[in-house]
């Protein structure tokens, strides 16, 4: 079946202006009628770019105050809306260095565009995923692990298929990109290597935390019960590649080590901390990669490392409107995060005043705004919400 | 015990070098005559150094002045490199007690703590990561440190590493700070001194220009470039890049003894050395001729500089030959004027 969405986007004769755009433009004008800029300091040392209904991206912009931002979003009417993860003496200035940086948020973009198999999910599915990743970054990596605290987070639904955090701590504006990049690789588990990971903690007398514990504790776990567990003899069975190798492994996991007052290698392999990496065999650091592996998979936060590492990022600007679903880009408490419905709680109040007549080009079926829907193609009227989710994502034209 | 003269290593005011050119003690003649040494030595390959110890690093203000003057990056980066290594080998010896360590580094608003109980230094996660993004090794990775409420636990190796690239930021902004105009009145008094400084660079060879044959540095990746004019500009290259260097150059068909030729500007240039790894590399002495990393080695080990290099931003480009060969390809090349039948 022919996509309508890329038969409107491939053309590349200049388009006629769409009607069904204009009347999406007189929604998002409505909704803006009483906006007021919130949830973003020191506005005036931002960069502003927006994306308008009808053209392509406008960037460099600035405003003296929130007040001023109200004005220019309502003058401009953006599909999108952006400003600069970075302050700056000048932001109007159009190159770079004469911007004068002065410092940066630390941001976490969480998208469907880095999660496996998302093409094969619903949107619903894709949100609930990267709900379960940005829970991850936040409360393990950086609240457990990088000490930052509620006060020092900013949670915003991003309006499409994820989640943007921002980091606003004193320690965090004056990072370099490299020194970010450090902090993305440490949350996606990157940069693991067997030999690495053994020489390392081979030279550690400390008490393991961090990665290392995780990958720790899962081979303790592995070993653990390995002599009576016929499923992970069968997983040994596969990273060994035959019975005979693994049975004499089994067997030389009862003969006597030189650690502890000669501990059994079982009992090493399975005892948390360093030693276990000192008496390793080829054999044993199969086990090893495959544990490195899992525990990379299982625990990393797919975040997009480029918009980490970015010093001058634009990022959607808090409370706009998202141009291709009409979702509003909103804050989250910290407390409030696990109950986050995106598709209720990022409604825009002013569309579900609203009863929109729509043409769906394709049947389409979702639970949105506390209602599940199974709309057939064709002409109908819809409430505001979903009429308006529906035309900024391309999926039926406004009537 | 902390050398008094940790501070002053960073003292490069006008009045306190022009008191050191114009006292006739004992002490302000030894830190000239060092001044002058640590920057020579920096030049050679002797392991026999006068100015080795932290408390000769009182000469480095001044030594500061005569680089500002002499104006030659190279020099520059190889001194400070120098004064940047006495710094690490000091913190890190087994006869500086270590919790000394903490004292050190607050010097240059580094925040490390030790532990006597645990034998552990502990440092915020915002230190390790700003003093750490530049040195490659995976011990300097965040992902291998023990990582707990934004603290990181780690040994006294690393801990020696931060200070030195703390020590190494402080040095590179007093250096900043002297006004190059003013330098030729300041250090009339060592005439003579910059002189010899500039016969035995000029002796040296280390300000040369490499030459790279047939091979066409144009169509090299951004981290291959950036590599070559790190050396060129002095930088001791870390221990991967060095590979990546002489397995790309190798694979390309640069015979091994322009490779080692490209060496000897690095500030620890041994040519037995050199050539042992490059044929080591290179399969000449070895069974193994190894191939550089892939990109994503690079990547995460910090010695990618893709940039918005178009091709480098490729999603299916993934390794550094692979660069070079497309590069290579007669229609990638610029063209030549076709030269008109009837000449």
């Amino acid at each position: 079946m022919v996509n309508p969405i890329n038969i409107f986007c491939d053309s590349r004769r200049l388009l006629p202006v769409d009607d069904s755009d204009l009347k999406l433009k007189a929604l998002f004008q409505g909704y803006y009628r009483n906006w007021s800029g919130r949830d973003v300091d020191l506005i005036w040392e931002r960069e502003i770019g927006f994306i308008p209904f009808f053209g392509t991206m406008i960037r460099h912009r600035a405003v003296r105050n929130l007040k001023d931002l109200g004005f220019f979003v309502r003058k401009n009417t953006p599909r999108h809306i952006y400003y600069s993860t970075a302050y700056y003496n000048s932001p109007e200035e159009k190159v770079m260095k004469e911007k004068g940086w002065k410092g940066a948020e630390l941001i976490f973009d969480l998208d469907a565009d880095h999660l496996a198999g998302a093409e094969k999910m619903t949107y619903t599915e894709i949100l609930a995923e990267v709900k379960n990743h940005t829970q991850r970054l936040i409360f393990k990596f950086l609240m457990d692990d990088l000490g930052f605290q509620e006060k020092d987070l900013k949670i915003f639904f991003s309006g499409g298929r994820g989640y943007h955090v921002h980091v606003v701590e004193d320690s965090v504006y004056q990072m370099s990109s490299d020194s970010r990049r450090e902090v993305a690789n440490y949350i996606r588990g990157e940069g693991f290597s067997t030999y690495d990971v053994r020489r390392s903690m081979q030279e550690t007398s400390q008490k393991l935390s961090g990665w290392k514990k995780t990958i720790d504790d899962q081979i303790c776990s592995f070993y653990s019960d390995l002599q009576e567990n016929e499923e992970k003899q069968e997983l040994l069975h596969g990273l060994l590649g035959n019975i005979r190798t693994m049975q004499n492994y089994l067997t030389d996991l009862n003969r006597a080590t030189d650690v502890g007052g000669n501990l059994k290698r079982i009992e090493v392999l399975s005892m948390p901390g360093f030693n276990k990496y000192r008496i390793m065999d080829k054999n044993d650091e199969k086990v090893l990669n495959y544990m490195i592996v899992k525990v990379k998979n299982e625990n990393l936060c797919e975040i997009d490392e480029p918009v980490t590492t970015d010093i001058h990022r634009l990022i959607r600007m808090p409370h706009s409107l998202h141009g291709k679903s009409g979702l509003a880009v909103v804050p989250i408490k910290l407390d409030q995060f696990g109950k986050f419905d995106p598709l209720r709680d990022a409604v825009a109040d002013s569309f579900r005043e609203l009863e929109l007549k729509i043409n769906l080009l394709r049947n389409y079926k979702i639970d949105f705004d506390g209602e599940s829907y199974t709309l057939m193609a064709g002409e109908q009227t819809v409430p505001g919400p979903i009429g308006v989710f529906l035309a900024a994502g391309k999926f039926a034209k406004l009537l | 015990m902390i050398p008094q003269a940790a501070n002053a290593y960073l003292d490069v005011r006008d009045e306190s070098i022009s008191h050191i050119l114009s006292s006739f003690d004992t002490k302000s003649s030894q830190i000239r005559r060092h001044a002058v040494r640590l920057i020579i030595e920096a030049m050679g390959n002797e392991k026999e150094r006068e100015v080795s110890a932290i408390d000769d690093l009182i000469c480095l203000p001044l030594s500061l002045w005569l680089l500002r003057h002499v104006n030659e990056h190279i020099l520059t980066s190889r001194v400070i490199n120098h004064a940047r290594d006495i710094v690490e080998d000091f913190l890190a010896a087994s006869s500086l007690a270590p919790e000394f360590v903490p004292d050190y580094a607050n010097r240059y608003g580094v925040q490390i703590q030790y532990s006597e109980d645990d034998e552990v230094f502990t440092m915020p996660v915002g230190t390790f990561v700003t003093y750490t993004s530049r040195v490659t090794g995976f011990k300097y990775r965040l992902v291998y440190q023990n990582v707990r409420k934004g603290i990181v636990y780690t040994d006294r190796e690393i801990a020696a590493k931060v200070v030195r690239e703390a020590f190494v930021r402080h040095v590179l902004e007093a250096y900043e700070s002297i006004e190059p105009g003013k330098t030729a009145i300041v250090l009339e008094p060592m005439k003579n001194s910059i002189e010899e400084i500039v016969d035995t660079l000029q002796k040296s060879g280390i300000t040369k220009n490499f030459d790279l044959g047939e091979v066409d540095f144009n169509l090299f990746p951004p981290c291959i470039k950036e590599f070559i004019s790190e050396m060129q500009d002095g930088v001791n290259l870390p221990h991967m890049a060095r590979f990546t260097l002489v397995s790309f150059l190798h694979k390309i068909g640069m015979d091994n003894n322009a490779i080692i030729g490209l060496f000897k500007t690095a500030p620890d240039f041994r040519e037995t050395l050199t050539t042992y790894q490059v044929n080591h590399v290179t399969g000449e002495k070895s069974s193994t001729e190894y191939s550089p990393p892939k990109c994503s080695v690079l990547q995460s080990n910090h010695l990618c500089y893709k940039g918005d290099d178009p091709l480098c931003n490729k999603e299916w480009l993934k390794h550094p030959l692979r660069y070079y060969t497309i590069k290579k390809k007669p229609k990638n090349q610029p063209k030549r004027p076709r030269r008109n039948p009837d000449e």
